[in-house]
């Protein structure tokens, strides 16, 4: 089992050098590779859930001295989140990226990022966790750029711009924690602190952290990076951005960063809030105004992601439940969305919905899709998107946060509008002439987006199985009443 | 038994649905499927019916602490609605069967057709609020792709406006929903008893209320309705906005009103304002239209007004008029809706201006049509008048003079449009613009009018059946009347049998004044027009008499330009009066484009706002 977790993080980061070299002789290679180490990573991420929790101590070295790799419940959910993802949008890939020049180095950057976020997941160090969070980033500046147009072009450069001001303030803030306590080490750091409480170095550090992992997920206002580059990447790296690259290095590391390691103070909860609610309107009602269908979906993420963080901020195990399960919907849907998007661009030429009309004549699966995944994501029952933005809304109520209640409520109305606005224009209606002969997607897509849309509606009615087998443990390893439970599990008292 | 019984009413018309969907495309298969599902439907919700009150309950959800029973309740009314509404889509998906020969999607259609009816009986049968939340919102989403199927630019704009006004109301119930259960703990309809006294349960009722009202289509959350019979195939207008969601909004206006919250006379006078504007603003907008399908869509609305004056009047008579007009209109509305989907086939237009002289070429349509029309018109003997006066009876027994005066003009003008409607369609010449040679339609389509004009004329003439055998039961009082017997409700007295007889003796002698003075020889004279000298152009002197044609909306032009209504029509046809596109219009203004005038795209800017985001949380964790 340990070596199945060590695995995820070694597996793409080896194939991703292995490709490079094998493609200068064997072309197909990448596509066959990709897809095997997309598979393993996805069948260990499935036989890795409801294991014990996992300390991998690197070279044998015990925690605080030694790196360590640490897999608890929550740890567990996330690789689910990233590799299930992760491994449909390769699938995609092999015949989406046809289109572009060079599939070998494509798959070698999407492995990295892959390599990086299963890292960020599995860390049990600041360090580390700061440089897995570059690999996934830098991997990612390269793959939005990867079209190497200009609008591709500057919208990475915006990106690695901004990122790295975000991995900047991370790196600050692991050297101010370091400074205060002597360590790296997630689980000593909390021990340390528990001890001496939150003076104003940690304080600052941690207001560092937010603002670098807000930056990462991409909460207003540290947001701007977000809607040049989801449009600009390819349908696929689109997917995996919304899909994962934002909660993995935002939401999974603030949740881990504020709930494990610094102990919790209801200012930062209070901050994440607001940031949350306001993400969430902002996203919204700028969505609502986009004629580009990929740049709607962006901003969609950003509203979304504020849901996200709303429920993580209340400090309830209802709350964390919802927010947890949102991330896992919304990875679904959202990467669901945006490879309809790469499907529907790639058989029009165009991302501009006033163009569409009447798609689902031509292109049925695409639109099936399109509609499944935007009835979920607008919280239509009985799809998955319903059943989490519920729980997180009665968290609200049940918290006594009555506004931000009534605003997840709104909000949940704004997501139904731009999604009608998205299905009637894109897939309803009179089809434009000069789309009459547009074609469906070949199988490898199709087949991609035909299983996420199955599991839109899987997880939806499978929630009571979910939650207790998945959902509750992850929220639990977050918040357990102690405050000691991811401290023994990594250092064993 | 009763569990079994719950089940099959759901899940055959569900299995069905989906059977539709993935059986390869085999000519009638799916058609077959679809009748065959929701006549079955039909037979078993008549098995339904007479245990009464029957309770099930399948499994408990446990979501956010809540305990949630999947409970189902044989509601006398709810049984009740069950069967009208498997009535409605056994005979529509045999109208369509002809009329949607040969459209696109045909396997989607009857799919969602018999998903929306699952869905509906699982919102009339279940007993806990919050399965009721999701069977609606299912609903909404199956009428969006519904609609679409019109496959032209106008049923993407009704799919959308319904999409979106259907889904802020179903917004708004979520709400009413999670404030009900964490003030309440429970969500059963059958024991949730709520005082509505102060700020909180009003609110809870108002997002209730907004549910059933948009569903229903009572103003202001009404516009989806004629937006989507621009587009929408007639079949799903007949079976949706017609029928199925009167019957839906119309019984969860009921439960709320009646069962879960005690209101007070304020929400009552809330009630009545929405029911009477509802009525006369509707009308008035539907005297106006030039197209079939908007015209009778305005009239779905204004019919609603009538419904929720009854139920607004909290007094017996009101209350069961406004659910004996519940019934009646889904049955007069979808058979208007079908006979104009009958002319819309063989005249391939339902633009009230180009059709004309049909009667001759379509009587049965013809027929069916002029009962519905009268029944709607609210003209005794038939259906529509009945229930109508017992509204009536309603609202002079709580002194609601006002409201009175409103709904019985309201009723005046609604026969004025009809008047217009039936003359446009049938009488007169007909246009050189029509198909050569109409006929009437086939029998599959004209089986469904038939049975809902014979229901038309039943529950007109012997209106004390419904009332006392259905109604009434419904509403828990038990009672031992013949159905002859006169209606005795609230302060009045109508024996709807006697009033057949005396009308249909009065006719009879106006035939025979007519046989014995028609004698004397004829006197032709230059016509007038609606009251006007007939346009000199047009006049029969300069022309071949045979060659006029009378459009019969002449004359309703006139009232378009009636003083002051002539600016409120202006702005009427201009959306002034759309709630949809005030929202639209503020939300696009206020805050969508001044935020994406924000976002330039230049990196600087993006740059400043991370460093003021720091500094403000810097400054908000700091400070103590």
């Amino acid at each position: 089992m340990e070596n199945l977790a060590l695995g995820t993080i070694a597996a793409p980061l080896g194939s991703a050098i292995l490709i490079l070299i094998v493609t200068k002789w064997w072309k197909r290679f990448a596509d066959i590779w990709a897809t095997v180490v997309g598979g393993f990573t996805l069948v260990a991420s499935i036989l890795l859930i409801g294991s014990e929790p996992i300390v991998y101590r690197m070279g044998g070295w015990a925690p605080p001295w030694g790196i360590c790799l640490v897999l608890d419940p929550l740890s567990e959910l996330m690789l689910l989140v990233i590799n299930l993802l992760g491994f449909f949008v390769t699938v995609y890939s092999l015949s989406y990226m046809e289109w572009y020049t060079n599939k070998p180095k494509f798959f070698a950057l999407f492995l990295l990022m892959m390599a990086g976020m299963n890292g960020v997941v599995l860390t049990g160090d600041m360090f580390n966790l700061f440089v897995f969070l570059e690999i996934a980033s830098l991997a990612s500046y390269g793959l939005v750029g990867f079209g190497v147009e200009a609008e591709e072009l500057e919208a990475s450069f915006k990106y690695l711009i901004l990122g790295s001001i975000a991995s900047t303030l991370i790196l600050f803030g692991v050297a101010i924690i370091y400074s205060v306590t002597g360590s790296v080490n997630m689980a000593d750091i909390s021990v340390f602190l528990k001890g001496t409480g939150n003076n104003a170095a940690v304080l600052f550090a941690a207001v560092l952290f937010l603002a670098g992992f807000a930056t990462k997920a991409a909460l207003v206002p540290f947001h701007a990076w977000l809607p040049d580059a989801h449009p600009s990447a390819p349908a696929p790296v689109s997917a995996m951005l919304s899909g994962v690259l934002v909660k993995a290095l935002g939401v999974y590391a603030m949740a881990r960063v504020f709930y494990n390691v610094i102990p919790v103070d209801p200012i930062f909860l209070k901050v994440i809030m607001v940031l949350g609610v306001i993400s969430m309107l902002v996203g919204g009602l700028l969505a609502i105004g986009q004629w580009d269908i990929k740049r709607m979906l962006a901003y969609s993420t950003i509203s979304q992601i504020g849901y996200i963080f709303l429920g993580l901020s209340l400090g309830t195990a209802l709350g964390l439940v919802g927010a947890i399960f949102h991330l896992l919907n919304h990875s679904t849907y959202k990467g669901l969305l945006f490879l309809c998007s790469g499907s529907i661009e790639k058989a029009t030429g165009s991302r501009d919905m006033r163009e569409f009309g009447g798609l689902s004549k031509r292109m049925p699966v695409t639109s099936i899709a399109t509609s499944i995944g935007a009835l979920s994501i607008s919280g239509i029952p009985p799809f998955a998107g319903f059943w989490s933005k519920l729980i997180i809304i009665i968290a609200c109520f049940r918290a006594g946060e009555i506004v931000p209640g009534i605003i997840a409520v709104g909000v949940a109305f704004i997501t139904i509008s731009y999604y009608v606005k998205l299905q009637k224009y894109t897939l309803f209606g009179k089809l434009p002439d000069k789309l009459a002969k547009v074609k469906e997607s070949p199988f490898a897509m199709s087949s991609a987006m035909i299983i996420l849309a199955v599991l839109c509606l899987a997880l939806g009615l499978g929630y009571p199985l979910l939650n207790s087998s998945i959902l509750s443990p992850a929220a639990n390893s977050l918040l357990d009443t102690t405050g000691w439970g991811y401290i023994t599990n990594v250092l064993g008292f | 038994m009763a569990n079994q019984m719950f089940s099959n009413i759901l899940v055959v018309p569900a299995i069905a649905g989906a059977l539709c969907l993935i059986l390869p495309r085999v000519k009638w298969i799916k058609e077959i499927i679809a009748f065959l599902a929701a006549a079955y439907t039909f037979y078993l919700s008549f098995a339904l019916y007479p245990l009464g009150e029957v309770r099930a309950s399948f499994f408990t959800l446990n979501l956010g602490g809540f305990e949630l029973p999947f409970a189902f309740r044989g509601y006398p009314l709810s049984s009740l609605l069950v069967i009208f509404a498997s009535f409605f889509v056994t005979i529509i998906v045999l109208y369509s069967w002809s009329f949607m020969a040969g459209k696109r999607g045909l396997h989607i259609y009857y799919a969602f057709s018999l998903w929306t009816l699952a869905a509906a009986n699982g919102v009339l049968l279940s007993d806990n609020l919050f399965f009721l939340l999701i069977f609606w919102e299912i609903l909404t989403a199956l009428l969006f792709f519904l609609i679409g199927l019109g496959g032209n630019n106008k049923a993407r704009a009704g799919m959308g406006k319904a999409f979106v006004i259907l889904g802020f109301t179903d917004a708004c119930m979520l709400l009413g929903v999670v404030l009900v259960a964490l003030k309440y703990g429970n969500l059963s309809l059958s024991t949730l008893k709520i005082p509505v006294s102060d700020t909180t349960s009003t609110v809870m009722y108002l997002l209730f209320l907004a549910a059933a009202m948009a569903k229903a289509g009572a103003m202001p959350l009404h516009s989806w309705i004629p937006t989507a019979a621009e587009g929408a195939p007639t079949p799903v207008l007949a079976l949706l906005p017609a029928s199925l969601d009167k019957l839906l909004g119309i019984y969860l206006l009921a439960r709320i009103s009646l069962d879960i919250f005690q209101l007070n006379g304020g929400l009552r006078t809330v009630l009545l304002v929405i029911g009477g504007v509802t009525v006369l603003a509707a009308v008035g907008m539907a005297m106006v239209q030039h197209e079939l399908k908007k015209l009778l869509s305005f009239h779905a609305i204004s019919q609603v007004g009538y419904m929720v004056l009854g139920i607004g009047t909290g007094v017996t008579a009101g209350i069961v008029g406004g659910l004996f007009h519940m019934i009646n209109h889904a049955i007069y509305k979808s058979g208007l809706f079908l006979s104009a989907g009958s002319v819309e086939k063989r005249a391939e237009t339902t633009e009230l201006d180009q059709v004309g002289g049909l009667a001759r070429y379509m009587p049965f349509t013809f027929i069916t049509m002029t009962i519905f029309a009268f029944s709607i018109s609210g003209i005794p003997p038939f259906n529509g008048f009945a229930s109508k006066w017992l509204v009536y009876q309603g609202l002079v027994e709580t002194h609601q003079t006002v409201w009175l005066v409103v709904a019985v003009f309201g009723s005046a003008l609604t026969l004025a449009s009809f008047i217009k409607v039936l003359a446009s369609i049938f009488t007169g010449k007909k246009p050189e613009g029509l198909p050569g040679k109409i006929t009437d339609v086939p029998i599959s389509m004209k089986i469904p009018s038939l049975l809902l004009a014979v229901l038309c004329i039943f529950f007109g003439v012997f209106a004390s059946y419904p009332v006392y055998k259905l109604i009434l039961p419904a509403l828990g009082y038990s009672t031992n009347i013949s159905i002859t017997a006169p209606l005795m409700l609230g302060m009045g007295f109508y024996s709807s049998t006697l009033a057949t007889v005396l009308i249909i003796v009065g006719i009879f002698i106006g035939l025979l004044i007519y046989a014995i003075l028609r004698t004397g020889k004829m006197k032709v004279v230059e016509p007038f027009f609606y009251g006007e000298k007939f346009p000199y152009s047009y006049s029969p002197l300069t022309k071949e008499p045979d060659s006029v044609r009378f459009p019969g909306t002449e004359y309703y032009k006139t009232v378009e330009k009636l003083g002051i209504l002539k600016g409120v029509y202006r702005d009427a046809k201009r959306g002034v009066f759309d709630l949809y596109n005030y929202l639209g219009f503020l939300g696009q203004s206020l805050f969508v484009r001044p935020m994406k005038l924000m976002h330039t795209g230049v990196l600087s800017t993006y740059l400043s706002w991370c460093i003021i985001g720091v500094v403000a949380i810097l400054i908000t964790v700091l400070t103590p």
